[in-house]
């Protein structure tokens, strides 16, 4: 079975393994082992803390798959908390004259903090085997149920940085083209940098003025809002729960920031609670669902047949040891329907 | 000889048929009867002074004066942008630098600005090719600012003078190809064709209104921001030497140079001086430079090139000169040596 939990600090080996086989500057898996002990350390404290409103909480969860941890995805309560969050925001200008009659649309870059205090999903990596499974689907939406269950953690919110779209050769043509000019450094320096928690050069580098888009070279132009392969199924996985792609874009490499309104999510908004049943047999008429206890510390996500029956929830005894619940426990529910990320397993 | 006086409503014929010679990017030179017809009626008012500063401007004439032939054209504006909004980027640096990082980077950065607005302008100079020899393009370019240095209070304090960008044989400017060209759907001559007509506002409406970053550029076009057309040099030059500078502004559509002097900076002005003229017969002067001698007139102004000899006391001209200013003995002339002199002790007092 499929279950995803807090992590703990004994997973700080298989962490730096997943943080050094992620691709850069993935937010949350920086490759360094103080920096994922830190991260693991700030999550035990905050489910352990009772909170009442979002500050700089982050939280780690991870993927086991019959027992094997194959899979990590994070949450950061409030992005930009302590430092500034940077974004490029799509601009749409008109310039028109009545008299030519001209009337052009000139689409433009903004630099902004817009999405400070919203809460980011971050940290995405599942083992290369599992991807085509519903594992990431698991993955990705469990921290979704966790949201719903305790949304006084989190802001109205939601956005997820993609990786973007590297040519051939590695290199960002979008970084290139607007970056490179301005930070006279290599994206990975720029990553590094930023993974150890210093934005403040961004800040005294980065171009204030908007971006004319037209004018940029049409390698950055075409990189725009283009995702990195490596991103396929997380970012189907959102747009599939109602994410969209069309008012921010990474400031370094180009790629889109997915964002949604916390209570238009899918997963949040047609997850509900039920009364957890146990049944010694599988019964019959049962379906597929992603199921979560309404813990924090004890936080269990999974997938499992499930006979939902009015407010009650009749699963397997498995299952209910497996979300760390007994009969008669409050679980928030939501139906599986098939994997966007791939083949359902 | 060669004279330049005040365009009269009878040259129209005559300077329809010279804007036909012109190019693109001589913006304020169109072949268009209408429009001419105006600029005509438009000088000689101002020269009555029944226009508001804001409209006034000046159109002079170069004719042959044996022929009657008009071979060159160029005009003032007093004041630049008091009716519609007078544009120019102004090529400014913005610097990022982070002191922790050890990073200092200099990005020139393209600003729209409307910092000549009230200015005077030099402008809309042309010189049948046929004709472009010996002082010509001097005399034309420089009588206007004997007629500024005589008649100051119809100017601003600062004179600027935008010079044609780089263009290709087509008439396609690299600049305008990188930057216009998306936020305007034509081509450049045709939106240089609707600067010229006086639409430049409406263009400058559909340009961009933020700064643009000169290093997401294309080199080709970074290349050419603030450079003159090859064909302009020449032009520059002899504005450079009249002490008008480079100060970073450029125009939106072709990058070419606006370059700026005061009015009471400009050389032409400054050493120029009044002479009581002295006619005598004509005698070839010996060690003689090119001077310009101009009338001190309005409606009547009228100018000349004439070698002299370094004019002690009073200004010697022959018989044919003085009349073709209209001058006689003991009347009074503006005059300048065509060039700075190297012995500035010839013309200061």
């Amino acid at each position: 079975m499929m279950i995803v939990r807090p992590v703990r600090t004994t997973d700080l080996p298989v962490l730096e393994q997943m943080a050094a086989a992620s691709a850069a500057g993935v937010t949350g898996l920086t490759p360094q082992r103080e920096y994922l002990f830190d991260r693991i350390q700030q999550s035990l404290a905050a489910l352990e803390s009772d909170i009442a409103c979002q500050t700089e909480e982050s939280y780690t969860f991870m993927l086991e798959v019959d027992g094997q941890v194959v899979g990590t995805a994070g949450l950061i309560a409030s992005a930009g908390f302590t430092q500034p969050f940077y974004s490029y925001r799509n601009e749409t200008l008109i310039h028109a004259s009545a008299a030519l009659g001209v009337n052009n649309k000139i689409h433009a870059l903004t630099l902004c903090n817009d999405l400070t205090g919203v809460t980011q999903l971050c940290g995405f990596y599942l083992a290369p085997e599992h991807l085509g499974s519903a594992a990431a689907d698991v993955l990705s939406r469990a921290r979704l149920l966790f949201i719903a269950s305790h949304p006084q953690r989190f802001s109205e919110r939601l956005f997820d940085e993609m990786q973007g779209y590297t040519d051939s050769e590695g290199r960002y043509p979008f970084w290139e083209a607007i970056g490179k000019p301005f930070f006279k450094m290599e994206v990975e320096e720029v990553d590094r940098r930023i993974a150890l928690g210093n934005k403040t050069f961004i800040a005294e580098l980065m171009p204030t003025y908007p971006i004319y888009v037209p004018l940029l070279p049409d390698a950055a132009q075409q990189a725009m809002g283009q995702i990195h392969p490596d991103a396929e199924v997380p970012f189907a996985i959102l747009t599939d729960e109602g994410f969209e792609a069309d008012d921010y874009i990474d400031a370094i490499d180009g790629a889109p920031t997915l964002t949604a309104k916390t209570h238009w999510v899918r997963s949040i908004v047609h997850s509900k609670l039920a009364r957890l049943c146990i049944t010694d047999n599988r019964p019959a008429g049962t379906e597929p669902f992603l199921l979560s206890n309404l813990q924090t510390r004890q936080f269990r996500a999974g997938l499992a047949d499930v006979l939902l029956h009015g407010d009650e929830a009749w699963v397997t005894l498995e299952t209910a040891h497996a979300l760390a619940c007994e009969a008669g426990d409050q679980v928030r529910l939501v139906r599986f329907e098939g994997c966007a990320g791939g083949g359902f397993a | 000889m060669m004279l330049i006086r005040m365009a009269r409503p009878d040259d129209l014929d005559a300077l329809v048929a010279l804007a036909r010679l012109a190019d693109v990017g001589v913006t304020s030179l169109q072949a268009d009867p209408v429009q001419l017809a105006e600029r005509i009626e438009r000088s000689q008012r101002s020269l009555r002074n029944e226009l508001d500063r804001a409209d006034q401007g000046y159109l002079f004439v170069l004719e042959c004066s044996e022929t009657g032939t008009l071979v060159g054209t160029c005009s003032i504006e007093s004041a630049l942008g008091l009716r519609s909004p007078w544009y120019n980027y102004r090529v400014g640096k913005v610097i990022h630098a982070s002191p922790a990082l050890n990073i200092y980077s200099s990005a020139e950065t393209l600003f729209l600005s409307n910092d000549h607005t009230g200015s005077s302008e030099v402008c809309a100079l042309f010189l049948h090719p046929d004709w472009r020899r010996e002082h010509n393009g001097g005399l034309l370019s420089k009588c206007r600012f004997l007629f500024m240095a005589q008649h100051p209070e119809r100017f601003a304090s600062k004179v600027i003078a935008e010079m044609r960008g780089v263009s290709d044989e087509q008439g396609c400017s690299p600049f305008w190809e990188a930057l216009g060209r998306h936020f305007f759907t034509v081509d450049f001559a045709q939106a240089d064709h609707l600067t010229g007509v006086g639409h430049k506002s409406v263009v400058a409406e559909l340009m961009p209104k933020y700064p643009v970053y000169l290093d997401l550029l294309p080199a080709h076009a970074r290349a050419v921001v603030g450079e003159v057309h090859e064909k302009t040099r020449p032009a520059l030059a002899m504005l450079q030497e009249e002490g008008f500078r480079y100060e970073g502004y450029v125009d939106i559509f072709d990058a070419g140079p606006t370059i700026e002097a005061y009015l009471h900076e400009i050389r032409a002005v400054r050493q120029s001086r009044l002479w009581t003229v002295s006619e005598q017969a004509a005698v070839d002067a010996v060690a003689g430079e090119p001077w310009l001698i101009a009338t001190t007139g309005l409606n009547d102004f009228r100018m000349v090139l004439q070698t002299l000899d370094a004019p002690q006391g009073s200004l010697s001209l022959d018989e044919a000169t003085a009349q073709l200013l209209g001058v006689r003995s003991g009347d009074v002339v503006r005059a300048v040596p065509l060039h700075p002199p190297q012995d500035l002790s010839q013309v200061l007092p």
